[in-house]
């Protein structure tokens, strides 16, 4: 005889729908805690899998330098111009080549706007390329010759200025004229997703037109093929601290990069792992609070199925499978919230140029439904079995 | 001779109530035979319900021994009385006690499940009994939308779901007007002539107790008296 059957469950959707109400009330913790489990695993999922893309775009030998060590140097710590033909002559190097980043007061059709410019060495153009500022949707990349020519991010024209600016047109700043020679296409990483929205020209120039002196943002480092980045990142630390005279700077690859990423998300996820545990540990209580209230009011149907022949184990899995149901419930519209609160990061991140989509995968959505049944009937186990406790006789005779 | 389906050898059932005892049951022998039409009689009090309570195995005596088809229930544990009691013992009560989320067939389907038939052949026999009681076209509707007397024969469809030898019922006409009542009696007393199923009754109206073929009178727990009933009424 086997104790699992449909039988079993259509009975305890039956008990279900005659409370309607009170197994809804129930389920809220449930709701509450599998929503913030699905949002959670989904946008951990999706980031996960931008950083790989990140890793698989940009290689794993590439080394970023970041001004700033502690916590107060970072403030004042900069990099330097010449930092970058320091850390060419490294053993191991194949190039450097430093990013500068300032904002900008452009002039287009009257309207004065402040974009974001990224100024680089137009002669390492090509090299740079592996970080998405090489492949063009129209027109032409930059070439060492052009001072006051610029690419344009793909979101560039949507975003910031708001018109349909394209090839051939210009911007202005303080009289100069920037002529837009290239559109680039989308960058689909972390990193080069600045470029999406910000203008992008030769880095001479963008000393030029800035009133303050600006050093570089970061420089990007290529190892040559076949190089321990881990001891070429000890050798371009030492030369720096050398010139520096101290340590004022960072020096990362890829990996730590993605952990420092990581660890946020950690921290993130430590916070929603709390609310899902607290929830579900309170929606568990409150199906089983639902569950002996139920198991009271059917006290003597308990002691009816025990007299026409329903044994302990019997008695017990139709509690427990009622319980599995609400929670299961609650789970499937928790699920539907989850993955509704994902999306919303998703489109936050995606419109703050955030390349970050969440992933809701099957094994998700089975699991966070195996889950909260699981919960649902770990609650209905102490009902259960005070309900197939129940004296058949005093049950029966039970008002 | 026969063997008896249902035999208590001096049992007593006592409750402990604190500072008193009180003994509903006190040294009851019986035996009861294939076919028999048995009912039970008593003042209130007397202890009718406990001895039914413990010939359905119901409730297990605090002396002597019950015998259900000569096993003694004392050497079973409680998940084998219910499978025994499954099998061996249909119960129809004073106030019906149907599920109330279930349909009629659902509820006479209902026994069957738990003594782990196949939904089709559930199906087919709930049906079928509840076509013999004259349910047939009511058998989706629920509790609540029957009246008394159809909710007594659903509640004896489920007693005959399994095919059981005994038929037990605490005082099945109490909730039900005069006609109604007069009804369920002669389907329960056509139960044991037609089918021979063993029927034991507890009832307190002496008119009901005379449909048996034997009655049993009780009295501070003990039998006090056992009557033939020479002139049973039957309908045509």
């Amino acid at each position: 005889m086997s104790l699992i059957d449909r039988e079993l469950f259509s009975i305890a959707f039956k008990n279900l729908k005659g409370r309607r109400l009170r197994s809804f009330l129930t389920i809220f913790g449930i709701v509450v805690g599998i929503a913030a489990i699905v949002a959670l695993i989904s946008i951990g999922e999706g980031l996960n899998q931008s950083v790989t893309d990140q890793f698989d775009q940009l290689g794993t030998n590439t080394i970023m330098i970041l001004p700033g060590g502690g916590f107060v140097e970072s403030v004042f710590a900069k990099l330097d111009d010449d930092d970058v033909d320091l850390i060419e002559n490294v053993k191991g190097v194949d190039f450097a080549a430093a990013l500068y980043i300032t904002g900008l007061q452009v002039e287009y059709k009257g309207e004065m706007k402040t974009v974001i410019a990224i100024g680089i060495d137009p002669e390492k153009i090509e090299q740079l390329g592996f970080i998405g500022i090489a492949n063009l949707e129209e027109g032409r990349n930059l070439t060492p010759h052009d001072t006051t020519a610029v690419v344009i991010g793909s979101k560039f024209g949507d975003r910031i200025i708001k018109d349909d600016i394209g090839l051939k047109q210009s911007l202005n700043v303080n009289g100069n004229k920037l002529r837009i020679v290239g559109i680039l296409e989308e960058a689909q990483n972390n990193f080069a997703g600045m470029f999406n929205t910000a203008i992008t020209m030769n880095s001479d120039t963008l000393k030029d037109f800035s009133d303050t002196k600006i050093t570089p943002f970061r420089i990007i480092v290529k190892a040559l093929p076949g190089e321990d980045i881990d001891e070429l990142k000890e050798r371009i630390s030492n030369q720096l601290e050398r010139d520096h005279d101290k340590k004022d700077f960072q020096v990362m690859d890829l990996q730590q990069i993605s952990e420092m990423a990581g660890s946020i998300v950690g921290m993130i996820s430590l916070v929603l792992i709390g609310i899902a545990g607290i929830s579900l540990l309170v929606g568990g209580i409150g199906i089983m609070n639902t569950m002996l209230m139920s198991v009271l009011e059917r006290t003597k149907e308990v002691g009816v199925m025990k007299a026409i022949g329903a044994t302990t184990p019997r008695i017990i899995s139709i509690f427990v499978v009622e319980a599995g149901m609400i929670g299961l419930v609650g789970g499937a519209i928790g699920l539907l919230l989850g993955i509704g609160a994902a999306g919303i990061v998703s489109l936050v991140a995606e419109l703050t140029g955030l390349p970050l989509t969440a992933v809701v995968t099957p094994t998700l959505i089975i699991g966070a439904l195996a889950f909260s049944m699981g919960v649902g009937m770990i609650a209905g186990v102490y009902p259960a079995i005070r309900a197939a406790s129940v004296e058949p006789v005093e049950a029966l005779r039970y008002e | 001779m026969e063997k008896p389906v249902i035999r208590v050898e001096n049992v007593s059932k006592i409750y402990d109530m604190g500072k008193v005892q009180v003994k509903a049951l006190d040294g009851v022998s019986l035996s009861v035979y294939k076919g028999q039409f048995l009912s039970i009689m008593g003042p209130s009090g007397s202890g009718k319900t406990t001895l039914l309570d413990v010939l359905s195995a119901l409730l297990r005596p605090t002396k002597g021994e019950v015998f259900v088809n000569e096993k003694p229930i004392s050497k079973m544990d409680d998940n084998q009385l219910a499978q025994v009691r499954g099998k061996t013992i249909g119960f129809i009560f004073q106030t019906f006690n149907l599920i109330p989320r279930m349909s009629a067939l659902e509820n006479v389907m209902l026994p069957l499940w738990f003594a782990g038939k196949p939904i089709n052949e559930r199906k087919e026999i709930a049906e079928k009994i509840l076509g013999e009681v004259g349910l047939g076209q009511r058998m989706n509707h629920k509790p609540n939308e029957l009246s008394g007397g159809q909710r007594q024969r659903v509640a004896i469809a489920r007693a005959l779901a399994t095919n059981p030898d005994v038929i037990v019922a605490d005082e099945p006409t109490g909730n039900l007007d005069t006609a109604s009542g007069e009804q369920i009696l002669e389907l329960i007393s056509q139960l044991n002539k037609k089918q021979g199923k063993t029927v034991l009754m507890v009832t307190h109206e002496s008119e009901i107790a005379e449909r048996a073929h034997e009655t049993i009178f009780l009295r501070d727990g003990k039998i006090v008296k056992n009557k033939k009933n020479e002139t049973r009424r039957t309908k045509k």
